[in-house]
């Protein structure tokens, strides 16, 4: 079977298709199980909502870009107070396109958790050791050149090194990355080890079949067995569903995403005896510090995050620095008219910093209309405290950095000016609605376990109530990570993936 | 060109525009008109319930001067001393759902704003140039 990838407008009258299996995604998840299960030798084909654009096609345009290669523009929104504005990929790639490149293995304490709580016994840090080995191989995971860190990033890294605070180089899945910091409109010269780059293009080498434009609406099933999938092709330009395709298949691999996936299933009223298809959902919520310099630092002349930093990891926090392009900074400040001017005429002085914390309470995911997801998430006490903290954080660093003023994201307290400002913060009565969030880690909503009862899959992915029916996205992780999730997400496809063709008989002999 | 906003709602959007955007650089009346092509060219791109809700909340600030400022007058026909009080009044609400709508329009209106080249340019921003000068250099 000759490998390739198949655009809406070369399947817009709808196709038919079989394979041995079907792979609903084609991000970190879904692009990592189809070069696997391909190179192992499966007729594979995958089917994804968004198009597929390549490097020629980015530009620095955020409407544009926000338009092509993210889910709702990067507007979707998970309802709570605050409501936190979420932001996904959606095109050939998924948010490997348009993320920070971000890669660390999952925390031994975090698999200890899940070994103990969720009875997954068998995710220890050696069982897991392989996985995470050939991902790393596969996309290329290795630490950033010094030289492409931003005068900004040194001056946040030497204040954090010199308050003490433990600072670990970002790991990020790139070749010669060079800094040019546009990773979130996708990278212009492939430097990126999206899986765009790495798992896909190894995919198609061997035989799989990519359809992008195509989203799946109905899950086949056939006496508790999955069976394939069907859908519509959708028109790229204006957005409506055209014909229809059915792919049948012997194993069904859903790589939706922690937010489609559950849509999908709830959709289908599938693989749901537990109850738990869309609960227990984390979303690792992110909150930002903008510090302001009297000398041009230039964050944004470098790498998007070249370092973190590690110290708070133990109380759930974890504070980097990021950059990000002047029109999506604007968008989150609190200052418009001529205040946003004057705020944004600084920005070759400015330095964002932000905090993402562990979840310690959990959201829901339910079918909207019209196939969408509707997004639940209260943060609660504990949260709102570690965002705060975070934020401190951050600001003491960018004041010891030399900041003169540093921007908070609380409504009600927009600005500090020193370090001793920093108890201002704590004195203010800042409650969860006054904090301005974003996120773009969803996680959990179809979480592994042994037990059928507590959760959606088994701890290979396979889901307990539809044999053949794997799901192999973030919806499996059961917990916070405390750190970007993008690796853990490919090591554990990987592993269903080694599952999957070590009892290939099993599976396949349907 | 398509245009995905209704021209009631695209009225109400100029005239938040105008009270949004920084408003002393001398190009703002064309800027104004290109925030607003811009708006209504991501609106395109919204789910389906936000591009219903989207011009619903628009109308919402159209009307809601009655409720909200007492004024029979829309808000699009406001001067724009009173538009800056009524937006001010949203993003100052006790309601969650007004301090959210203006802070989504608000929010793109900025996107829209400081994605112009001429507005780049002034905060000194030039990507193209950055990526041209490290693109250039080997990183191995």
């Amino acid at each position: 079977m000759t490998g390739k990838i198949l655009q809406g407008f070369d399947t817009n009258k709808g196709f038919k298709e079989e394979a041995d299996v079907v792979i609903v995604g084609s991000g970190a998840a879904g692009g990592c199980s189809a070069a696997e299960l391909a190179e192992g030798g499966l007729n594979v084909v995958v089917l994804e909502e968004g198009g597929y654009y390549t490097s020629k096609d980015f530009n620095q345009d955020p409407a544009t870009m926000t338009g092509r290669l993210y889910r709702d523009a990067g507007a979707s929104v998970i309802m709570g107070k605050p409501n936190i504005v979420f932001s996904e990929g959606r095109c050939v790639g998924g948010s490997t396109v348009i993320n920070g490149g971000m890669c660390w293995r999952t925390p031994e304490k975090v698999l200890k958790r899940w070994q103990w709580e969720f009875g997954l016994k068998d995710l220890t840090p050696e069982h897991m050791e392989p996985f995470f080995e050939k991902v790393e191989e596969r996309i290329h995971v290795a630490p950033q050149h010094p030289d492409t860190i931003s005068p900004g990033e040194k001056r946040y890294y030497d204040a954090a090194r010199k308050l003490g605070y433990f600072v670990n180089p970002n790991r990020r899945n790139q070749k010669n990355c060079c800094g040019s910091n546009i990773c979130i409109f996708g990278c212009p010269d492939n430097r990126k080890q999206s899986t765009l780059i790495s798992y896909i293009p190894r995919a198609v080498e061997h035989g799989a079949r990519v359809y992008s434009d195509c989203r799946v609406t109905k899950i086949l099933t056939k006496s508790g067995r999955a069976a394939g999938v069907a859908g519509k092709v959708i028109d790229r330009e204006t957005g409506k569903k055209s014909a229809g395709f059915e792919v049948k298949a012997k194993i069904v691999v859903l790589a939706a995403g922690a937010l489609q996936t559950p849509v999908l299933l709830l959709n289908n009223r599938l693989a749901n005896s537990s109850k738990q298809v869309g609960k227990n959902f984390l979303c690792h919520p992110n909150a930002k510090a903008i510090g302001i310099f009297d000398e041009p630092v230039y964050y944004w002349r470098g790498v998007h995050q070249g370092h973190q930093i590690h110290e708070f990891i133990d109380e759930g926090i974890l504070v980097a620095m990021s950059g990000v392009h002047p029109a999506l900074l604007a968008m989150s400040f609190q200052q418009y008219g001529e205040e946003s001017l004057k705020v944004m005429e600084q920005w070759n002085n400015m330095v964002c910093a932000g905090t993402l914390v562990d979840d310690t309470t959990t959201g829901t995911v339910k079918a909207g209309p019209f196939g969408s997801a509707l997004m639940y998430y209260q943060i609660d006490k504990e949260e709102t405290y570690r965002l705060i903290r975070g934020v401190t954080i951050a600001a003491e660093v960018l004041f010891t950095a030399g900041a003169h003023t540093v921007l908070l994201p609380f409504r009600g307290l927009e600005k500090i000016h020193s370090i001793d400002e920093i108890p201002k913060i704590y004195e203010t009565p800042i409650k969860s609605e006054d904090i301005e969030l974003f996120t773009v880690h969803a996680m959990g909503t179809t979480r592994m376990g042994p037990d059928p009862k507590r959760f959606v899959t088994n701890p290979w992915g396979e889901t307990h109530d539809v044999r053949n029916m794997f799901v192999t996205d973030a919806g499996l992780i059961p917990t916070s990570l405390g750190v970007n999730p993008q690796e853990t997400i490919m090591a554990l496809a990987t592993r269903t993936c080694s599952h999957i063709l070590e009892n290939k008989s099993r599976y396949l002999d349907v | 060109m398509k245009k995905n906003l209704p021209d009631w709602a695209r009225r109400t959007l100029l005239s938040l525009i105008e009270v949004v955007m920084p408003r002393s650089n001398e190009f703002h009346p064309e800027l104004a008109e290109y925030i607003l092509e811009y708006v209504d060219r991501y609106v395109g791109y919204f789910p389906l319930l936000l591009k219903i809700g989207f011009p619903l909340g628009l109308l919402l600030l159209e009307r809601g001067t009655l409720i909200f400022m007492g004024k029979w007058q829309g808000f699009s026909k406001l001067d724009i001393v009173n538009r800056e009080r009524c937006v001010k009044g949203w993003i100052d609400s006790r309601w969650q759902l007004r301090r959210e709508l203006i802070r989504g329009v608000k929010g793109i209106v900025m996107l829209a704003y400081y994605s112009h080249p001429d507005v780049m340019e002034h905060i000194e921003y030039d990507i193209a140039g950055h990526i041209a000068e490290v693109t250039a250099k080997e990183f191995k």
